[in-house]
């Protein structure tokens, strides 16, 4: 482009009609993202570095010690909610990741990594052989249950969560199952019998603590226990240092509950949690904030920088994204149709369900439907929308 | 304790990233040598790779990062190699700079890629931190004249070729010719010393068309009068393009001002002298000008004289275009005394006057926000 030229430039051409400066201006973001530039003093923060940053450069040589540094590095992509984790974790898997014959632990925290990025296939491809290799694996069982439970595919996660009761103890167990069955319209009956065992444990180690509060807050919210969900979910903040997972779930919880001040707040005290970044821009569309196009401008920046890698896969996240901010109802209708068919928790059906609303296409939310009615899906978000769609339904 | 790590595997399921997995951003745009470029590294990854918060602060300062440029540099180029017809290039880092992207910030490597024989095929090997990160992604984009290539890089497949005829000759001489074209429009100062010589194109002394010559006289000075602007101006554009005369881009831009302030002033009192000799000499300065936006676009490998001559030709279309509209205007207009009498002295002062502010601002390099 001539125009604007840095070397060409000379004060006359402050004469161009104003119709040619506005084409220059018009052209003017084709030239890309904004410039770099030398810091004003070497005091500038330019980053942070994250907790549980990784200082080995180089790659473990023996099994024992690439497992060791794999789990870790899963671990600490759990928390951060930073994916890099899972690169560092495949990174150091490397020699024997491709392996026909991986050994047992390599077989499952390669699962753990397609879990994690949710190619699910492969993940259950890669549990199915480790338990034929060691049906007693605990941890193959387990992984196997919330795959399949966040699939809908409650009867099989059922049958892993049963077949851990000889192996696990039964807190463990009693999680598994109130997941499970709290979907399949036995919700008020999961919260209550895992409450009581959460009681009765002594000692709980602090994330497992994290986890069993996690499950409770989610039951509470699908049947419409606010407060106790909100009880539930203090329990599972203060439990544990700060963690991607927990952080995220109580922001869309806020965000229900039109909080939208708590969710700024949380956003600003844990800036670096990526997944944040959406809860807190959609608060401050709601509240009308100075930086909310900022906020907005920033996400869509990420996705399109996501998109160039070639490996972006639409989630519920997108769909919301592509929905809510970008005004895009037929995008995200389309986003979260794709998502459905590998991930079907109430939070997948429910953005379907609203953007096939808001396309004024409710039809294409069928397979949702009948997904709903087969299982009995308890959720107190989406009976309401649910029968938008079909006024007539029956229950 | 075993039970334990395991209890931690149930929710992850649905665990969401909206974080980005790591990428790093290189560009690269053909020269006459090889390549020149920038290429983004984000500082979060430099850090497990050279250790840039040597305090410790969990915080990377400029300080820190300014002070490592050189490990930062060796550490990236020793996990690049670009090659041109098989025989490696030289790669050179500049000074770096910083650039915030959505996902943090970055450390921006400026290239110099100079290759022995700069001929196709070329390529490009990638390994940057695979050895850490395998979902490591480098994000390769060529940037020719006219295309676009760009290539997603991983340990899979690190490797980029860029195809050898990225261009064609046609396509790289309508861009070329189109430029010229677009340069000379949004030129003012260009057309406005052409203006000033076109005006009294075709009177004489007397400031009284020959009626009864009727289109020649005109279209005589117009044809003496371009071809002696385009002459002058395409003898200093290839000196220029071709590095033999270089003049400060000051002193360019201050001259051709002062063209406009010469051919304003010939207009109000020295019509009679021809026109010619004012576009020939001046001309010169005015290649000088455009050579300087040819500095500015990229030039194509190893097609300079492709180039130059689109460049030039987009050049003259642009002028003819503005020649064969201004002509059946002041045919027209000539016919009037309004033109002859209050007009032309009018426009006259006016130009040279422009021509003047010009000269100041770009002589004094002062704004008059003009």
């Amino acid at each position: 482009m001539t125009c604007f030229n840095s070397s060409t430039v000379s004060p006359g051409r402050h004469l161009l009609p104003a119709a040619l400066a506005f084409l220059c201006i018009a052209l003017l973001p084709m030239r890309g993202q904004a410039a770099p530039y030398r810091p004003a003093s070497d005091s500038v923060v330019l980053a942070t570095v994250p907790a549980r940053a990784r200082t080995s450069t180089t790659g473990p040589r023996d099994l024992q010690t690439a497992v060791v540094q794999a789990s870790a590095d899963i671990e600490s992509a759990r928390t951060s909610g930073d994916p890099r984790y899972l690169g560092y974790a495949q990174a150091a898997l490397a020699p024997w990741r491709n392996a026909k014959d991986a050994p047992l632990p390599v077989i499952l925290l390669r699962a753990q990594i397609h879990q994690h990025n949710h190619s699910f296939e492969a993940a259950l491809a890669d549990l199915d052989h480790a338990l034929v290799l060691d049906p007693r694996n605990p941890q193959a069982r387990l992984t196997r249950a919330a795959i399949q439970q966040v699939q809908g595919n409650y009867t099989a996660a059922a049958a892993d969560c049963r077949s851990l009761a000889l192996l696990v103890e039964p807190l463990v167990t009693a999680d598994c199952m109130s997941r499970v069955s709290s979907h399949r319209g036995a919700a008020r009956g999961a919260y209550r019998k895992l409450l009581a065992m959460r009681d009765r444990a002594a000692g709980m180690e602090p994330r497992q603590r994290r986890e069993i509060e996690l499950t409770l807050a989610d039951i509470s919210m699908r049947i419409g226990e606010i407060e106790t969900a909100r009880l539930h979910f203090d329990q599972a903040l203060t439990a544990t240092d700060a963690d991607a997972y927990t952080l995220l779930t109580f922001a869309d919880f806020l965000l229900e509950q039109r909080e939208y001040r708590q969710v700024v707040e949380l956003f600003e005290r844990y800036p670096d949690y990526a997944d944040l970044l959406l809860r807190a821009a959609l608060a401050s569309r709601a509240i009308n904030a100075a930086n909310a196009g900022q906020l907005s401008q920033r996400l869509r920046e990420q996705y399109a920088a996501h998109q160039r890698r070639g490996d972006f896969v639409p989630s519920r996240d997108y769909a919301r994204f592509l929905l809510d901010i970008e005004g895009k109802a037929s995008a995200a209708l389309d986003a979260a149709l794709f998502n459905w068919k590998s991930q079907r928790e109430p939070a997948d059906a429910l953005i379907v369900v609203r953007a096939a609303i808001a396309t004024g296409q409710p039809a294409a939310a069928a397979p949702v439907v009948t997904f709903v009615r087969e299982q009995g899906l308890e959720d107190v978000r989406l009976l309401p929308l649910l029968s938008h769609i079909l006024p007539e339904r029956r229950t | 304790m075993k039970f334990v790590a395991l209890a931690l595997l149930m929710l992850i399921g649905s665990q969401t990233y909206a974080h980005k997995p790591s990428d790093s951003y290189l560009q690269l745009t053909p020269t006459a040598e090889g390549f020149t470029g920038e290429w983004r590294i984000a500082l979060r990854d430099l850090e497990p790779a050279v250790g840039l918060d040597r305090d410790g602060d969990r915080k990377i300062t400029w300080g820190e990062v300014r002070t490592r440029h050189n490990e930062i540099a060796n550490y990236a180029l020793g996990r690049l190699a670009i090659a041109a017809g098989g025989s490696p290039c030289n790669i050179r880092a500049g000074a770096q700079l910083v650039d915030d992207l959505s996902d943090g910030a970055y450390t921006v490597l400026p290239l110099v890629v100079t290759c022995e024989r700069n001929v196709a095929p070329w390529s490009l090997d990638y390994s940057l931190l695979f050895d850490i990160d395998a979902t490591h992604r480098g994000l390769v984009s060529f940037r020719g004249p006219d295309t676009q290539q760009t290539f997603a890089l991983s340990p899979q497949n690190n490797r980029a070729v860029l195809s050898a005829d990225a261009a064609s000759p046609v396509q790289q001489f309508v861009t070329m010719a189109r430029e010229g074209v677009w340069h000379i429009w949004i030129g003012f100062d260009h057309i406005l010393f052409l203006l000033a010589l076109l005006l009294p194109a075709g009177l004489r002394a007397t400031r009284e068309p020959d009626t009864r010559a009727g289109w020649a006289p005109l279209w005589k000075d117009v044809l003496t009068l371009v071809t002696a602007f385009t002459v002058a101006h395409s003898i200093t554009l290839s000196l220029a393009a071709i590095k033999i005369v270089s003049l400060p881009p000051r002193l360019i831009e201050t001259t051709i001002a002062l063209s406009i302030v010469v051919a304003g002033l010939r207009m109000r009192y020295a019509i009679s002298q021809p026109a010619a000799w004012i576009a020939f000499g001046f001309g010169l300065i005015h290649g000088f000008g455009f050579a300087n936006v040819l500095a500015d676009l990229q030039l194509p490998t190893g097609s300079l004289a492709l180039s130059l001559f689109a460049f030039n030709v987009g050049v003259e279309l642009g002028q003819c275009a503005i020649v064969l509209l201004a002509l059946p205007l002041i045919r027209y207009a000539q016919r009037h005394s309004f033109y002859r009498r209050t007009f032309m002295p009018a426009a006259a002062v006016l130009i040279a006057a422009v021509g003047v502010a010009w000269s100041v601002e770009r002589g004094a390099g002062i704004s008059l926000s003009l």
